[in-house]
């Protein structure tokens, strides 16, 4: 055989091979339909391993990165990326561990003077390819921009040696520092993560704590310069409010992100917007941001701030294509993709439209139902199911019951099923606080193994019992148990309309060594090429395999 | 043509190895397809059981006492929940005293004596003392219902 073949042989098998080998998880939520799910085969999606899940590295490896990690990895091309608190965007070295570069590496952090504008790196960061070069993009506070105050920018960085591509036009103004001040603009990106469409990069606008609240806005650029498209412009209403607290998603037609409260600013009930595209899932068209339509389950007289923060995860379903999320009120919903119509909602409350009707009496005496709760987080999506943290059943107790029970709770539901067979799975996360808002990040899944991070420092992986068998059996209405109830609970259960659901089994549940907030407010443990990446509140990202 | 022949040979095992790793390295992950198989009849419980739990009465009602206060030397305040099942027609005891009730979630309809008046989320009505309730809920879910019971001592 001559040379110049063997070699052509072992060429071609060697690409075959290593093609096949990279997993990546290259934007918050693995790509622009935010699903979360790993669809490839590793150790992570094989239940016998996960037991062994252990850390493999931290980083740094002695002392503290010195701020928080909020933002969640990203990991493609070997590299993680990931950007702190403390205004620095970094990449490490996916194998251990190691520091590759950082942005800025050099000048003042990516931190604004005034206090709006000094969250940071938030944003979590997505991959790109921009004239020839691998990107990575993300969203920050510039202090170079405009006054210095926080005004953020876009950043488009080369991945091998962290140098800037461009800077994009600023997406989110602060021109001002004053509390309440409803003339100057406190515009922030810190929770949306750019989504990356063609040729385009989109990003939601939000505020700071509602001080004052501001209009909602998502912003696309060029990806080729960072430069603003003129012919796309999308706010979210005619006044303030409709804050876009999310990262967009896209399935290739639509742009789909949820929007925050209107109602309740300058101190007080105002007057509805002409425009009020709050409290609502949207898809706008990537063209020209225009909506398509809105889903708004919530009227504006019942707007007590339940904002819609996490973001939309779509779903390729058997029945459909679907757009699911969670209001912050805790109702879950899934929207049909192309027309906006609700397919169903969890719990059921109003079914079909799924929309809450106005009392009699209403204004100016309305219930406080939907309220400034924590149910924040997108869900993962695996196949039919929807994984997310919900309220449940709990929601139709008045308070002090249903609504903070579930903060520490992921409901599964089968997307394509009938409302009494919509619950899939519950369990109330181990190594998480009850009745915490902020106890459990978002989840991510492979192989029917979710992953979630713990306000308590934890990372556990759960198995759908079509993986491992549950552990047992629950009410999906959880106040319907032996202690309360008595031994006759299931039947108790089923009399009232309720189901009986599975209790899925816990594969690992590992601590962290910084025993910090590993949750976040919407973080989430990336799963790329069989490892597991996350980042704390203390200052850290782990690296986490089975050993 | 020997030589030939084996040259082809090797390049389709090599081929098919690289393709059977290829294969391999790009599985994907299990999706499971459907539902899960039903509870069996006898079933083990593994849930949590939450703060502010609900008590079973007859007729499969469920209830609680939120909360419970002196208001003055001569009077005391209950707040108290109460849930009705689905599909059914339910009776709760005449009320301590009088009362505001307040209808949290669900609709149906209460019948004191000859009246009867529809209930529906987010409403509240008075109700006298000494008079049994009937309740009416044909819907598919529960009715939920907050009491501010006002007793005299």
């Amino acid at each position: 055989m001559r040379p110049g073949f063997t070699s052509l042989l072992s060429a071609l098998a060697s690409v075959l091979l290593l093609c096949g080998c990279s997993r990546p998880w290259p934007a918050y939520r693995y790509n622009g339909e935010r699903g979360a799910h790993q669809r490839y085969h590793s150790r992570l999606s094989d239940p016998d391993d996960v037991t062994k899940l252990a850390v493999g590295w931290a980083w740094p490896s002695s002392g503290s990165e010195g701020g928080f990690f909020k933002s969640s990895p990203v990991v493609f091309e070997d590299r993680v990326f990931i950007g702190s608190s403390r205004g620095f965007f970094y990449a490490l070295d996916e194998k251990n561990g190691n520091k590759l570069w950082q942005f800025p590496d050099s000048g003042p952090a990516l931190l604004g003077s005034c206090f709006f504008g000094q969250y940071g790196v938030q944003s979590s960061a997505a991959r790109a390819r921009i004239g020839g070069q691998e990107a990575v993009i993300f969203g920050a506070p510039d202090p170079a921009a405009e006054m210095g105050l926080g005004s953020a920018r876009l950043f488009a960085l080369n991945v091998d040696t962290g140098k800037q591509i461009w800077a994009s036009d600023v997406v989110a103004h602060i021109n001002g520092c004053t509390a309440g001040n409803l003339m100057e603009l406190h515009e922030r990106v810190a929770y949306s993560a750019p989504l990356v469409e063609r040729d385009r990069v989109y990003i939601g606008v939000h505020d700071s704590g509602d001080d004052p609240i501001q209009n909602g806005k998502v912003i696309a650029v060029d990806l080729a310069t960072g430069k603003k498209v003129p012919g796309f412009s999308y706010v979210s209403t005619s006044t303030r409010g409709g804050g876009v607290w999310n990262a967009p998603a896209s399935d290739g037609k639509g742009v789909y992100f949820t929007t925050g409260n209107t109602r309740d600013w300058n101190g007080g009930v105002q007057p509805q917007p002409a425009l009020n595209n709050g409290l609502s899932l949207l898809r706008v068209n990537p063209a020209t941001g225009a909506v398509v339509w809105k889903f708004q389950p919530v009227p504006f007289p019942l707007d007590f701030d339940p904002d819609w923060s996490a973001g939309a995860a779509l779903m390729d379903s058997s029945c459909g294509d679907l757009a699911e999320s969670v209001q912050k009120d805790g109702w879950t919903y899934a929207v049909d993709a192309n027309t906006g119509s609700c397919k169903w909602q969890y719990p059921p409350t109003n079914e079909p439209a799924c929309t809450f009707p106005i009392p009699a009496g209403c204004p100016p005496s309305c219930p406080m139902v939907h309220n400034d709760t924590d149910y924040k987080q997108p869900g993962a999506v695996w196949g039919d199911v929807l994984v997310i943290k919900g309220g449940g059943w709990g929601l139709i107790l008045p308070y002090p019951a249903g609504v903070p029970a579930g903060y520490s709770r992921l409901h599964a539901l089968n997307s394509c099923r009938a409302d009494a067979q919509r619950v899939r799975w519950i369990i109330d996360v181990p190594h998480a606080t009850p009745g915490d808002g902020y106890s459990i990040g978002a989840p991510t899944v492979t192989g029917g193994i979710v992953y979630v991070p713990t306000d308590q420092g934890h990372v556990v992986a759960i198995a759908d019992p079509s993986v491992r068998p549950a552990a047992g059996f629950q009410c999906t209405f959880e106040f319907i148990n032996p202690a309360s109830t008595g031994p006759t609970w299931a039947a108790v259960c089923l009399a009232l309309g309720f189901q009986l659901a599975p209790t899925p089994r816990v594969l690992a549940d590992v601590a962290l060594p910084d025993g910090a907030n590993a949750s976040g407010l919407r973080n989430e443990a990336a799963l790329a090429n069989g490892r597991l990446f996350v980042g704390t509140s203390g200052g850290h990202v782990y690296a986490l395999w089975p050993k | 043509m020997r030589r030939r022949l084996l040259l082809v040979s090797i390049v389709i095992v090599v081929l098919l190895a690289a393709w059977i790793g290829y294969r391999f390295a790009n599985r994907e992950a299990f999706v499971a397809q459907g539902a899960l198989a039903a509870p069996p009849d006898q079933v083990t419980f593994a849930g949590p059981t939450p703060d502010h739990p609900l008590k079973l009465e007859a007729g499969n009602i469920l209830s609680r006492t939120v909360y419970r206060t002196s208001v003055a030397s001569n009077a005391e305040v209950e707040v108290r929940d109460v849930m009705l099942p689905p599909h059914a027609k339910s009776r709760l005891q005449a009320l301590t005293g009088p009362a505001l009730l307040d209808t949290y979630s669900g609709e149906g309809t209460l019948s004191l004596g000859e009246r009867t008046e529809r209930l529906a989320a987010g409403q509240m009505r008075s109700v006298p003392a000494g008079q049994a309730l009937d309740f009416d809920n044909p819907g598919a879910y529960p009715l939920v219902l907050r009491f501010y019971v006002f007793e005299g001592k």
